[in-house]
């Protein structure tokens, strides 16, 4: 259940732009969460649906809708310059059998947006 | 109206982590985080390698764990400097609880810092704990599919540990297919076999960790 930690930082910084840009309500979030990550929707928005909703927390997030979009995994290799998917978790190059590899994208945990109103 | 953010949901840990960092650097402390499953085996491990690896290096304990100080208790022989940290039934360490821990040992008297984490194999690998290794530790009855299942403690570690190698011949687990899984995840990944009943293996993780608290000091 790491989704509760990871839901209680996105709380956080939700309420830190909410002070940041005086909203007054909150409609939506967006998080980008990379596969490698094995993120649970459901888990994550059971933790954030509770804790935007617990006594102390700012009216103003109370609605807010969390968006979550999975990010798949970008694979670079550092020898022939290739990008590819992993297929079956198996990250040495299918063009040129190199295993330096580095993972671009689908390893990060990112608040992209919010959605909201002021006064 | 949106507004744009793009900011890592993991900021505060990682900051952290780098204040962690920071202090490792000034007292020139290697920190090696160990991570598994229930039961794989860290405690057992650390029995195996503690009193060899003392020798070399002076040693402080971090040892998690979700209730109860027991394994804190089992490690007390070695006359280590130990912080048990509980975790009242969180599934990981945060940089904010391994900061804490760092105060209460004698940083100045140490050269490494051995974290036990919670047995877990999901969660831990999450979290920076400004860290110089994760190392991976699995085990036999665990079965061979663990790396495909938890993907990114693979990724992470760089170091992994196969334990209990002397149960291979009564338990379904398919070695070819563990090796084969860990080339195809993280090709560079040093796996060692080790067994802490026959003794098995722990030579060469031994070698392998004071090398890598060697090559990570500076010297003098």
């Amino acid at each position: 259940m790491h989704e509760f930690s990871i839901a209680q930082n996105i709380v956080e910084i939700l309420i830190q732009a909410v002070e940041d840009n005086r909203l007054v309500k909150v409609e939506s979030i967006t998080i980008e969460a990379g596969e490698l990550r094995q993120i649970v929707p459901e888990s994550l928005e059971m933790g954030f649906d509770a804790l935007k909703t617990e006594i102390g927390s700012p009216p103003a997030i109370k609605d807010c809708r969390l968006n979550l979009v999975i990010v798949p995994q970008k694979v670079n290799c550092m020898d022939c310059h290739c990008h590819f998917y992993p297929e079956e978790l198996c990250y040495i190059c299918p063009d040129c059998g190199s295993i330096n590899t580095e993972v671009m994208e689908g390893d990060k945990m990112i608040i992209k947006s919010i959605e909201g109103e002021t006064d | 109206m949106i507004i744009e953010l793009n900011q890592n949901i993991m900021d505060s840990n990682n900051s952290r982590a780098d204040e962690i960092r920071k202090i490792l650097a000034e007292h020139n402390l290697v920190m090696i985080n160990i991570i598994s499953s229930p039961g794989s085996g860290k405690t057992s491990l650390l029995e195996k390698t503690l009193g060899e690896l003392g020798k070399n290096f002076r040693l402080g304990i971090i040892e998690g764990d979700v209730n109860t100080t027991r394994d804190a208790r089992r490690l007390e022989g070695f006359g280590l400097p130990i912080t048990a940290v509980n975790t009242r039934g969180a599934c990981h360490l945060n940089s904010t609880i391994i900061l804490k821990a760092l105060d209460e040992l004698p940083l100045s008297n140490l050269d490494c810092i051995i974290i036990e984490n919670v047995g877990n194999l999901v969660c831990p690998s999450e979290f920076d704990l400004g860290e110089h290794a994760k190392i991976a530790l699995s085990s036999v009855p665990e079965g061979d599919d663990k790396p495909q299942k938890y993907p990114l403690l693979f990724r992470e570690a760089k170091c992994l540990i196969l334990n209990k190698i002397d149960l291979l011949p009564y338990v379904p687990f398919d070695r070819k297919v563990f090796y084969k899984d860990i080339e195809n995840l993280n090709p560079k990944l040093p796996l060692i076999e080790t067994s802490c009943i026959t003794g098995e293996g722990l030579d060469t993780w031994i070698k392998w960790i004071t090398d890598f608290i060697t090559t990570n000091r500076t010297p003098g």
